[in-house]
């Protein structure tokens, strides 16, 4: 059967074309809502960045003038450009250590808390129950109750110099190197729990008979886990890692309450989110906050259609 | 049962011995028992060579004795045209016989097997049936237990059979003596198709039992107390007579099987099912009246504890006109 006549016989029958409308009518909120700040915010903000303007005149066409302005920023930061000229490029290179911290980190760490929180070990409802909560809360609260933890006289200063004796007291927020750091251990507590409650649903996907049969297959726990476990649970891990990459990319919340709108000393705090919204509503300039954006969208897209090419598939 | 012996549960109480040795505390990877999972558990992400090589492999054994006794096995079992193919994209028969090799491939002490056969079709059910007992009994000669619902399953593979009732054993036998000499009404019922019937009966002295007035006259003396009992009849052991003799029943329905018949018959006080040869169709419509009588062995069992009481053979009994 040819394709024009499948769709016609599809929409010639009644049950069908009642299903049909069924279901549009069941997907269309959802649409409507992903047109209007989906696919209208992303063609208009494609449109702003061709512009200049300051929301109050008339918007002046410019061509690429953004775009270049943009790229000199990148290529300016490169090449050693002073840090009041390159905020795009400081946002940048900030939000690639923090998420080379954040997400090899989080990603472990949850599959680690998962594998507890699956194992029947005792206590293991009561440990799960607590490392979850945080999951639970808005990460503007926890970055709040941070705030105080980190300052110099706080929690995390108190407990390294337990553990490191002679650690020293350093003023984390207020230090251009551990600024990033700081927020990523906030990120890391914040969602590695979150994460957690997917593997634990990837882990409980697995037969018990396999790993009953790897065990008498005299595989112990460990390597249960390494040849058994793992591999099953790889599609979820490789979900983990790109959402986990996206979200850390793009953070912004973190950094607007720990550091501030501004970024922070010298943009030691600075993400491109934080420079996008900054250029766009604190320097009054739409349209070369528009081009970054557009900039910062192909950049992170690229990677992401290579990695997902690469370890997508799964075993299925 | 199994999972007890495998050691993926403890037991409450009592000992595991294998090979006269105590293995309770014995981890379960130690043990040396490899056990057949009824949904067979390959590992879905493994090719069937890694499923089969994953023991020898937890075991440390080297690289190139591995590859051999993976082929020699894969041989055995006939999937060497397999070995490269992904557990996942196997059919039941196939994954059941990797699964097979899996267990087969460490020389285990033990084999255990869990309804193995009971996720396949029915006419490859057959066929495995009597090419499992072939290979695990009559070539590798290993010890096998061997978990089924089906009394088929069990009467053609075992040399004994070991029949549990909610948890708790009630014989082990060979085949033959679970047939003929089942020590009670559940282990009666269990073997044999269609089960044997079981009808109220009553000992008048100890040489007359009364069925329902139906008298039979026993040459041997009973060694029961007069009283009421529960006579057993297996279906192939009734025959419908011609010349009235025997007890009276009514035709309630008929499974026509091509070669024989089974008959389904009120006989007023329960319903029974004779086995008949497929002609006496010619003969019978539902509803109809007809006599049988038993041609064969009659089991005794007491009604309070429903123990077999006695068996008596066929030339031990005579049915007065």
């Amino acid at each position: 059967m040819s394709l024009k006549n499948k769709y016609h016989v599809f929409f010639s029958s009644k049950k069908h074309r009642r299903e049909f409308l069924e279901g549009v009518l069941l997907i269309l909120p959802a649409t409507i809502m992903n047109f209007v700040f989906g696919y209208f915010a992303f063609i208009y903000t494609f449109y702003l960045s061709f512009f200049k303007w300051n929301y109050i005149t008339q918007p002046l066409f410019i061509g690429m003038e953004n775009y270049v302005r943009a790229f000199n920023e990148l290529i300016g930061g490169l090449l050693g450009a002073r840090w009041y000229e390159a905020p795009f490029f400081i946002g940048l290179r900030n939000v690639l250590i923090y998420t080379a911290i954040v997400v090899p980190i989080q990603t472990v760490l949850a599959i680690v808390l998962a594998a507890i929180a699956s194992s029947r070990v005792r206590g293991s409802s009561i440990f799960t129950t607590s490392y979850l909560l945080p999951g639970f809360t808005s990460s503007v609260i926890i970055a709040l109750i941070f705030i105080y933890f980190f300052s110099q006289k706080g929690f995390i200063n108190y407990i390294l110099n337990l553990i490191i004796p002679g650690f020293g007291y350093p003023d984390w927020l207020y230090l251009k190197s551990l600024i990033i750091p700081a927020m990523a251990i906030v990120a890391i507590w914040g969602t590695s729990s979150n994460l957690a409650i997917l593997f634990i649903a990837a882990m409980q996907s697995i037969p018990r008979d396999v790993l009953e049969q790897a065990r008498l297959d005299g595989a112990g726990p460990v390597r249960r886990f390494i040849h058994v476990v793992f591999p099953l649970i790889k599609p979820t891990v490789v979900y983990a890692i790109i959402v986990g990459t996206i979200g850390a990319l793009q953070m912004f919340d973190l950094s607007f309450v720990m550091a501030g709108p501004q970024g922070g000393i010298e943009y030691s705090g600075m993400t491109v989110v934080l420079d996008i919204y900054r250029t766009a509503f604190l320097l009054l300039d739409p349209g070369y906050a528009s081009a970054k954006a557009i900039v910062f969208l192909t950049l992170m897209y690229i990677p992401t259609v290579l990695f997902l090419r690469k370890y997508g598939g799964g075993f299925r | 049962m199994l999972r007890l012996i495998a050691g993926l549960e403890d037991p409450d109480e009592g000992d595991i011995v294998l090979e006269g040795i105590r293995i309770n505390d014995i981890d379960p990877k130690d043990r040396n028992i490899a056990m057949v999972f009824q949904s067979y558990a390959v590992y879905p992400h493994m090719t069937v060579y890694g499923n089969i090589e994953f023991p020898l492999r937890m075991r440390k054994i080297p690289e190139n004795e591995r590859k051999r006794k993976v082929r020699e096995v894969a041989e055995l079992l006939g999937i060497t045209h397999l070995l490269e193919k992904k557990a996942w994209q196997l059919s039941g028969g196939e994954q059941q016989r990797v699964a097979l090799a899996r267990a087969l491939v460490r020389d285990p002490k033990l084999f255990l097997l869990d309804e193995p056969l009971s996720n396949l079709d029915a006419k490859l059910r057959t066929r495995l049936r009597f090419e499992l007992r072939r290979l695990l009994h009559d070539e590798l000669k290993i010890t096998t237990l061997y978990v089924t619902h089906d009394q088929v399953e069990a009467m053609t593979m075992a040399d004994r059979i070991a029949i549990m009732n909610q948890g708790s054993l009630v014989q082990v036998d060979t085949p033959f003596e679970i047939f003929n000499r089942p020590r009670n009404i559940f282990v009666a019922t269990f073997v044999g198709t269609p089960s044997m019937n079981l009808l109220k009966a009553e000992v008048i002295n100890q040489h007359t039992i009364s069925l329902n007035g139906f008298i039979i006259n026993v040459k041997k003396k009973l060694e029961i107390r007069p009283g009421r009992i529960i006579l057993g009849i297996r279906p192939q052991h009734l025959t419908v007579t011609s010349d009235g003799t025997g007890f009276r029943c009514r035709v309630t329905g008929f499974e026509n099987l091509g070669e024989e018949v089974i008959l389904r018959l009120d006989t007023s006080r329960e319903e029974i099912q004779v086995v008949a040869p497929w002609r006496v169709l010619r003969k019978i419509i539902p509803g109809q009246e007809l006599t049988v009588r038993p041609i064969d062995k009659l089991y005794m069992f007491s009604e309070d504890s429903s123990e077999l009481l006695a068996v008596i053979e066929p030339n031990e009994y005579t049915i007065p006109l």
